[in-house]
């Protein structure tokens, strides 16, 4: 690794082979994160974490609030 | 008042124990886009504990131990991967648009973070007491000069250096990515986008304006202020969650890729160089500089602030100067410092030098002058022989003896150590021989590992390895016009950077440019089955009669 590096050369830019790796590899990793998921041991019930209907009220309000202040 | 009370009773409001470890979290966080800030954090504590051994054994040890070695190539494969973490932690946090729903601080915390880190990577590479350290500030130092701060952050004093790299650095991490951290937890996770932009700016109305309501209305007083996570989460599928654990495998998975990084890489350290070693290998270079600095045509002698009152490298933004403002803190007479004040030590134990040294001093400047030009003209036909340097002769009066004797004192490692002098015990202040180095050994050899500025070297790293992929824009910067021409590269570069740097940090509070990330779509596949979820749930409550609400 402390020999001569080799660098690649595309018009002006002049990077390292080490560098290129680097970004390219960030680039993937970046893509595989959007992509893949690991497994799902165990999920709670959608209906368990929905809202009661006391705080649906309660958030519809809040929410009713919010519109006429972004309409605002 | 119990001021005891109020605090515990303040602490116990802001931050319940229950959303600080929670033990459930939405079913989103399973995507890979959750785990780089965990990985982030696990490369810096091993990078601390590899640090504190580093700075126990010191640089010695580091250079020439095996053993040290291989902590410093952990040291450095846990910077390496720090850094590759926090930028990928970074990127997909702005696809998230991370600081929505109230958590602006989140983000400005975790950029700070960020630059903190970058400060402290830099003052790690000056540390490392090799080649590269030596060149980084050598360059690194005309930049901080043109923005005048350059005396106060002398990347030429290891001493200073290092002790920023160590403590002072060190500590703004730990309290910044503290301060983050806490954040996250606090707030809970962002929500994602909802579909449409009208339904967002709902939302972030309603998460916003809702907790100001609540402690208006001294809601507040009952539930936690700013932790509302069982109210932010609702209607989110959940899914049970060990937030230790997982810190514990990423702690043991980042240390197993470490190891292995620098069992089988090791680490960059190229030995640095030294005014015995340039004067022993290029004797004629040698006394080429030797009597720049004399004649003060040398680059440092012309440099200006803050090394003397020159124009030669004195920069300006628009028609500000603030390396002028500064002024000339650090004073370097080169000819004194470099050639007269070594000889008249030399001179005090060798007649020859004496001699030599008395003619030149009592001559007038005309002769002096005239000495000089002859001296340097023979210097381009001059050849190196056992140590000493032959030139044609000529009228040079007595210079082909005093840069004899000045070269048999670099050839000895004298000058080394006179060059350290600051008239104290403890010397770890190398901004003198650095800069006499700087002049022609430090580029030459920088040259060969393509490590100049017109070479991108910003980014680059000696032998095979990863260097500084981050500061590919910084770097840019240098290789393009207006840049790349200016005789203010350096200033105009650095507040470029500065400005652009300020905007990601507020990015935030930007109105309108912060709703890129809804646009860029990227957030679509990060939480797609979020959206797949909220879609079959709406079309249920339609199938069903109810009011199908808002899709999310």
């Amino acid at each position: 690794m402390n020999g001569p590096a080799q660098y690649l050369h595309f018009g002006f830019i002049l990077i390292s082979l080490a560098n290129l790796l680097v970004i390219v590899l960030l680039i993937v990793v970046f893509m595989l994160a959007v992509a893949l998921r690991r497994p799902e041991k165990q999920r709670l019930s959608t209906l368990e974490s929905l809202p009661t209907p006391v705080e649906e009220g309660r958030e519809a309000e809040e929410r009713a609030t919010a519109e006429s202040e972004v309409r605002s | 008042m119990n001021i005891t009370t109020g605090i515990r009773e303040r602490v116990r409001r802001w931050m319940p124990l229950e959303d600080l470890l929670p033990d459930k979290l939405p079913a989103f966080v399973r995507s890979p886009a959750y785990f780089f800030g965990v990985i982030s954090l696990s490369s810096l504590v091993l990078l601390i504990l590899t640090g504190i051994l580093l700075a126990a054994f010191g640089p010695q040890w580091w250079h020439n131990n095996a053993a040290g070695h291989f902590v410093n190539s952990l040291h450095f494969w846990c910077a390496e991967l720090f850094f590759f973490s926090m930028t990928l932690h970074l990127w997909l946090a702005f696809f998230k648009g991370a600081w929505r729903h109230g958590r602006g601080l989140t983000w400005v915390s975790g950029m700070l973070a960020f630059l903190a880190a970058i400060s402290t990577a830099f003052t790690g590479y000056l540390s490392m007491t090799n080649f590269s350290a030596q060149w980084i500030a050598a360059q690194g130092k005309d930049a901080l000069n043109s923005i005048g701060i350059g005396a106060f952050f002398n990347l030429l004093n290891f001493g200073q250096m290092y002790g920023f790299h160590i403590v002072l650095l060190p500590l703004v991490i730990v309290v910044l990515i503290g301060i983050h951290i806490l954040q996250v937890r606090i707030r809970g996770i962002v929500r994602p986008y909802a579909p449409t932009v009208a339904e967002e700016r709902t939302r972030e109305a309603l998460w916003k304006g809702g907790r100001r309501k609540q402690a208006r209305s001294g809601a507040g007083m009952a539930r936690p202020l700013l932790s509302d996570q069982a109210s932010y989460y609702r209607g989110l599928r959940m899914m049970p969650y060990d937030l230790i654990r997982e810190g514990l495998i990423a702690l043991v998975a980042v240390f197993v890729l470490v190891v292995a990084f620098a069992g089988f890489l090791s680490s960059p350290d190229e030995p640095p160089l030294t005014l015995q070693q340039y004067a022993q290998q290029n004797p004629v270079g040698f006394v080429t500089t030797a009597m720049k600095e004399l004649t003060n045509t040398s680059v440092i002698a012309q440099y200006g602030p803050p090394y003397n009152s020159g124009t030669g490298s004195v920069q300006f933004i628009g028609p500000l100067s603030l390396q002028q403002v500064a002024g000339v803190t650090i004073p370097i007479d080169t000819a004194h410092v470099y050639v007269l004040d070594p000889l008249a030590i030399a001179a005090q134990t060798d007649p020859q030098v004496a001699a030599a040294l008395q003619t030149f001093t009592r001559a007038g400047a005309k002769q002096q002058a005239a000495w000089e030009d002859a001296y340097t003209q023979a210097l381009g036909k001059a050849t190196g022989s056992n140590g000493h340097v032959i030139v044609p002769q000529g009228n040079e009066g007595p210079l082909p003896a005093m840069m004899d004797h000045l070269l048999a004192l670099g050839s000895s490692g004298a000058l080394d150590g006179l060059l350290l002098r600051s008239g104290g015990f403890y010397q770890n202040d190398f901004t003198k021989p650095l800069l006499f180095l700087s002049e022609d050994a430090l580029p030459t050899k920088a040259a060969q590992f393509n490590l100049l500025g017109s070479q991108w070297g910003v980014m680059n790293e000696t032998g095979n390895y990863p260097g500084q992929a981050w500061l590919w824009l910084y770097t840019l910067g240098y290789q393009v016009p207006p840049y790349n021409t200016s005789t203010n590269a350096d200033a105009l570069v650095l507040v470029t950077m500065g400005i652009l740097t300020a905007l990601l940090v507020l990015f935030p509070f930007l109105p309108y440019l912060n709703r890129l990330p809804y646009y860029l779509g990227v957030h679509r596949l990060i939480w797609r089955e979020y959206y797949r979820d909220a879609r079959d749930a709406h079309t249920v409550r339609k199938v069903e009669g109810a009011s199908p609400g808002p899709a999310t």
